[in-house]
């Protein structure tokens, strides 16, 4: 993948209009059968204490794919994407019911460990959070260090290299590893939280609203990296910007919520049918109000 | 001094930025490795700063001692006893000032105060300084 992205491919590729961004002969907006299918979402319903936000999500995580999670504030598009790797549980009197299934566990299974499903499942914030006290290097050696994937030197050198150029940052930070990783500006710290989060080997990647604290330039380049990442990871992105979705993402989720104000699917499908010819009211009305 | 340290130390644990407490826990991480590794070493320099604070408060501490302990006029290493403090070897000293041996006493142990509060800043600062990576 490094090798996809020469010493300044990150220009040369941004000043290619993102819609002629060149798509795997197979689909990925399609959805063939169970085989394709990374995260299964089963009835879910999650809570904050006694308030339902998220109410009966049923929803298959297309593999290999950028799937889009759209909808107005505070339709539980956090909440959900929070529940895909058990991040939802950290706040008190958070819970879930339902399953979500990941390579064939419940991952709300009794055996099953929450870090461990982290590690599969990397998530990546709003605000981009670098460890403050760490380097450049380390901000990215140091969790695949701590989870026993790396030792030595030389191979935490590679990883970091390997990593850094998967997130189109190596040429940029190659001569400053050991600066901090707060010193960098807000895309490259994005940036470097995505590589951060590749360095454990995930096979799947959640996203709330990546891009909403970077401007224009440092949002192509998150978006041209989710382009190159897609091949080998299943990514997931909750956003507010309906440009975003119609031109990053292979599929599309529209949530709403209820007269109760709990978040619920309205539909799923391949982003050009969901943005031109959404299946439900209550879709076409969103896009269209947000477009019209 | 204990409390003001176990209280700033709290709240410095405590003001570590929501996002990056989050980041943490999302690795996967044990709750020991996110604390040692990145919670507690983004809150050291909060919490030296309150320690300092602390210390160079207690050191320059003189009425409670007058009311309590009363020091001890002669050199002592036994913890059980009272020991002499400085500011109270000044207080006694600058009492006596029309005697020239105990006003200069009382500036010198001032100069020795002043220069342990400072040591002891500067010290802070660099064990700080010295757990950043470079910018
Ligand atoms: N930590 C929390 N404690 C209690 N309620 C919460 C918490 N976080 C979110 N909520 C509530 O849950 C509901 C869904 O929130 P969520 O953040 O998932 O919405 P969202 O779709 O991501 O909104 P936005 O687009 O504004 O980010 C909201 O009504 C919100 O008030
Ligand atoms: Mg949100």
């Amino acid at each position: 993948m490094s090798e996809m992205l020469g010493s300044n491919g990150v220009q040369i590729q941004l000043e290619a209009p993102p819609l002629a961004y060149v798509r795997p002969t197979e689909d990925p907006g399609t959805m063939n059968g169970p085989e394709d299918v990374a995260i299964q979402i089963t009835d879910l319903d999650a809570f904050y204490g006694k308030r339902r936000v998220v109410r009966d999500v049923s929803l298959g995580v297309r593999r290999n794919a950028i799937t889009a999670i759209i909808g107005p504030s505070g339709s539980g598009k956090s909440t959900l994407l929070r529940c895909m790797d058990r991040m939802h549980e950290i706040i008190p009197g958070a819970r879930v019911t339902g399953t979500i299934s990941y390579r064939g566990t419940d991952i709300y299974g009794p055996d099953v460990d929450p870090a461990a499903v982290r590690r599969s499942i990397g998530m990546v914030f709003q605000q981009p959070n670098p460890f403050p006290t760490m380097s450049i290097a380390d901000n990215v050696a140091a969790p695949a260090r701590f989870n026993g994937l790396v030792r030595g030197r030389q191979a935490e050198r590679d990883l970091v290299e390997r990593c850094l150029s998967q997130a189109a940052l190596w040429d940029e930070v190659k001569d400053k590893l050991s600066h901090g990783g707060t010193s960098l500006s807000g895309g490259q710290q994005q940036r470097l939280c995505i590589a951060r989060s590749l360095a454990l080997e995930p096979d799947v990647l959640l996203m709330d609203e990546p891009c909403s604290a970077l401007d224009p330039v440092a949002t192509l380049q998150v978006e041209q990296l989710m382009f190159d990442l897609k091949s080998r990871y299943t990514i997931v992105i909750v956003t507010h910007n309906m440009q975003q979705a119609s031109r990053v993402s292979d599929r599309t989720a529209f949530l709403t919520m209820g007269e109760d104000r709990a978040g619920f699917l309205v539909e799923e499908g391949p982003t050009v049918n969901v943005f031109t010819a959404p299946r439900e009211q209550l879709t076409e009305d969103y896009i269209s109000g947000r477009f019209g | 001094m204990l409390p003001i340290i176990v209280i700033s130390t709290e709240e410095m644990l405590r003001l570590t930025p929501r996002p990056v407490a989050e980041g943490v826990r999302a690795l996967g991480l044990s709750r020991w490795r996110s604390f040692s590794s990145v919670l507690l070493p983004s809150a050291l320099s909060g919490i030296f700063t309150g320690v300092l604070l602390a210390v160079s408060r207690a050191i320059g501490e003189t009425a409670p001692l007058i009311f309590t302990a009363l020091g001890n006029n002669f050199f002592s290493l036994d913890m059980g006893e009272p020991l002499q403090g400085l500011p109270l070897l000044i207080y006694r000293n600058a009492l006596n000032s029309a005697y020239p041996a105990a006003r200069d006493r009382a500036f010198g142990a001032a100069l020795v105060l002043v220069a342990m509060v400072l040591i002891f800043n500067l010290l802070g600062r660099w064990l700080v300084a010295r757990r950043r990576p470079g910018r």
